[in-house]
């Protein structure tokens, strides 16, 4: 593999709606051990960089501007993925399975990269555990067709959010 | 910014609910059809090995009019949902239906009175439709990348499709030219495919989106899937030679390495209940758990009947356990929970809030649909077995009560969905 292979860029993929990460792991699986490449995405991929750290990779994302990150990876046998949310910044919630991190307009639940049906999977273990005034915006890679009755079996609803190029974002709380 | 919103971004593969629900309610009519067929024709059900009649009529009201119509009804619904890429032509879907609904009632009257012509119409309206419905899936899963577990057994079905098609065309021209040297032998090979082939796979696929979808739970193993996918595919092809030119081992290789496939494929099943987030799964559960303990019953069956170890009287348990027994009850236990789900999806308006999957799904017709298509599987098979018509007589009287009770299920989900939707016509008028 030549240095000019180790570069890919999956806007162009998210753009056109196909879903890159067999790409992105195909072209990791040829990185030798102690190699790096380097990925272009419209946001930070936490997911994937877990998936990545499965296969010994450690990772560093770097926001270039609103709608361009770059990920260094790096085939070091590690599998550390920096900057990631830690469980303390979310103590006291069960572990939904995707990572999560509180900020001042809510739980943020990043499911984007996960295989179906984990996504509502972890939005309900998640809806399941938290206070019935919680508000859970969720960043998506799709629209949850399927979670939306779920949801609302459970008395719970969920509204579409302004989101980035490639994200979708939705804000997730008890049913008026 | 509510509920409606949200959908809007999924219409492009949110199909119009009146095009999934037209293959759901003639499924639902062709399922009462045939065990009203089988209740009236239960003495000619005896010993039945082939041939034209009102029992293949009804068998193929089962096969073609209940199971492959909702197959197609959910592909079509869930292939784009699952793969993320809308359709191609609504249009053509529609066309699908119009081809497909009334070819499968001009071949059933013409199979049940014996009349070529009628075949002849109703077997190429149902072969175009076919052909039609493969190309729109094809080019659905040729766009996939990522789902490798559900194309792998999806291809095998459409590869299943196109067999099943060119052997059903055969065998309806043998009927008026007669050029088989074994038009039973044929036929089988036909029933196989068809049966295992192209509604199997397309079963055993769709389980990998659908079960974990209705139990909560993680997915699949796609190892298992895949294994599972293509030693199916390769006892397919070795059944179909070992049916079509007579050669008895080849059969029974298909048949182990059938077992082998059924086996994984239980077992991913089996891996993805254990870790479900939702415990109580109801009565659906009941009749697909049901179709997974027949499912490898029809393959020991069949070896049997392939061995001679049944009688002539006794083979047609074969068929029976087959479609009604795994494929029927597998279908009709997804059906119960994808309609009202559907439903729900496509209640909604802008700003209000959907009507619930429970408050649409009656539980009492689905129950007592439950009893009667067990009592139905349990008389049949005793009829059978002791060549006592009236048992099977009885057996389909008990599963057209359970046809019907399906189809007051279907009604009364509707109607709720109706009412629901004109009451949040009248509160938006008010607002």
């Amino acid at each position: 593999m030549t240095d000019a292979e180790l570069f890919m860029d999956v806007r162009p993929l998210l753009a056109q709606g196909s879903d890159p990460l067999q790409s992105v792991v195909e072209l990791a699986a040829a990185v030798e051990p102690g190699g790096r490449f380097t990925l272009a995405a419209p946001f930070n991929p936490l997911p994937l960089r877990r998936v990545l750290s499965q296969m010994g990779f450690s990772s560093q994302a770097h926001k270039l501007d609103d709608q361009h990150w770059h990920i260094i990876l790096e085939r070091d046998g590690q599998g550390r993925v920096e900057g990631e949310p830690t469980p303390e910044d979310c103590s006291g919630l069960p572990n939904p399975g995707a990572p999560l991190r509180r900020e001042a307009d809510g739980l943020h639940i990043d499911v984007r990269g996960m295989v179906a049906p984990m996504p509502m999977l972890a939005i309900l273990r998640l809806v399941a555990s938290v206070e019935a005034d919680a508000r859970i915006i969720v960043h998506h890679d799709r629209d949850p067709i399927y979670l939306a009755p779920e949801l609302a079996e459970i008395g719970w609803s969920i509204e579409p959010l302004p989101s980035d190029l490639g994200e979708r974002c939705f804000l997730v709380r008890r049913a008026a | 910014m509510l509920f409606g919103d949200f959908m809007m971004g999924a219409r492009s593969r949110l199909l119009p609910p009146s095009l999934p629900f037209r293959f759901f309610g003639a499924a639902i009519f062709f399922h009462i059809a045939a065990w009203a067929l089988l209740t009236v024709f239960a003495d000619d059900a005896m010993g039945f090995v082939g041939g034209t009649g009102h029992v293949l009529a009804a068998l193929h009201m089962i096969t073609l009019g209940v199971l492959a119509m909702t197959a197609m009804g959910a592909a079509f619904q869930l292939l784009p949902v699952a793969t993320k890429r809308p359709v191609r032509s609504v249009r053509a879907c529609k066309a699908v239906f119009w081809l497909f609904m009334p070819g499968v009632a001009i071949l059933a009257h013409g199979m049940g009175h014996q009349t070529p012509l009628a075949q002849g119409i109703g077997g190429t309206l149902v072969v175009a439709a076919l052909a039609l419905f493969g190309v729109l899936v094809a080019d659905n899963l040729r766009r996939v990348t990522d789902m490798r577990v559900v194309t792998d057994y999806a291809w095998i079905a459409l590869g299943s499709l196109a067999l099943l098609g060119t052997l059903g065309a055969v065998l309806l021209a043998d009927l008026s030219f007669g050029f088989l040297p074994d038009h039973r032998a044929v036929a089988t090979a036909h029933g196989v495919i068809a049966a295992y082939g192209f509604m199997g796979m397309l079963a055993m696929g769709f389980s990998f989106i659908l079960v974990p979808m209705f139990a909560l739970s993680p997915p699949p193993d796609s190892t298992l899937g895949k294994r599972s996918a293509w030693l199916g595919g390769t006892a397919l092809v070795l059944a179909l030679a070992g049916l079509v030119h007579g050669i008895a081992p080849l059969v029974f290789v298909a048949g182990a390495l059938g077992l082998g496939s059924v086996a994984l494929y239980l077992r991913a099943m089996h891996k993805v209940l254990s870790g479900r987030m939702r415990k109580r799964l109801g009565d659906s559960f009941i009749l697909i758990r049901l179709a997974w303990v027949m499912m490898p019953t029809s393959v020991v069956i069949g070896l049997l009947a392939a061995a001679g170890v049944l009688s002539d009287r006794t083979a047609p348990l074969f068929g029976f356990v087959l479609v009604f027994g795994w494929l029927l009850s597998f279908l009709m236990g997804v059906l119960q929970r994808i309609m009202p789900f559907l439903a729900s999806m496509h209640s909604v308006k802008k700003g209000v809030k959907p009507v619930l999957v429970s408050a649409l799904t009656a539980d009492r017709p689905l129950r007592l649909h439950l009893i009667c298509h067990c009592t139905a599987l349990a008389l049949v098979t005793v009829g059978i077995l002791s060549g006592e018509s009236l048992l099977v007589r009885i057996g389909a009287a008990a599963g057209l009560i359970g046809a019907l009770s399906f189809a007051s299920f279907a009604v009364l989900l509707w109607r709720r969905m109706r009412q629901h939707l004109n009451q949040v016509t009248q509160t938006s008028e008010k607002q």
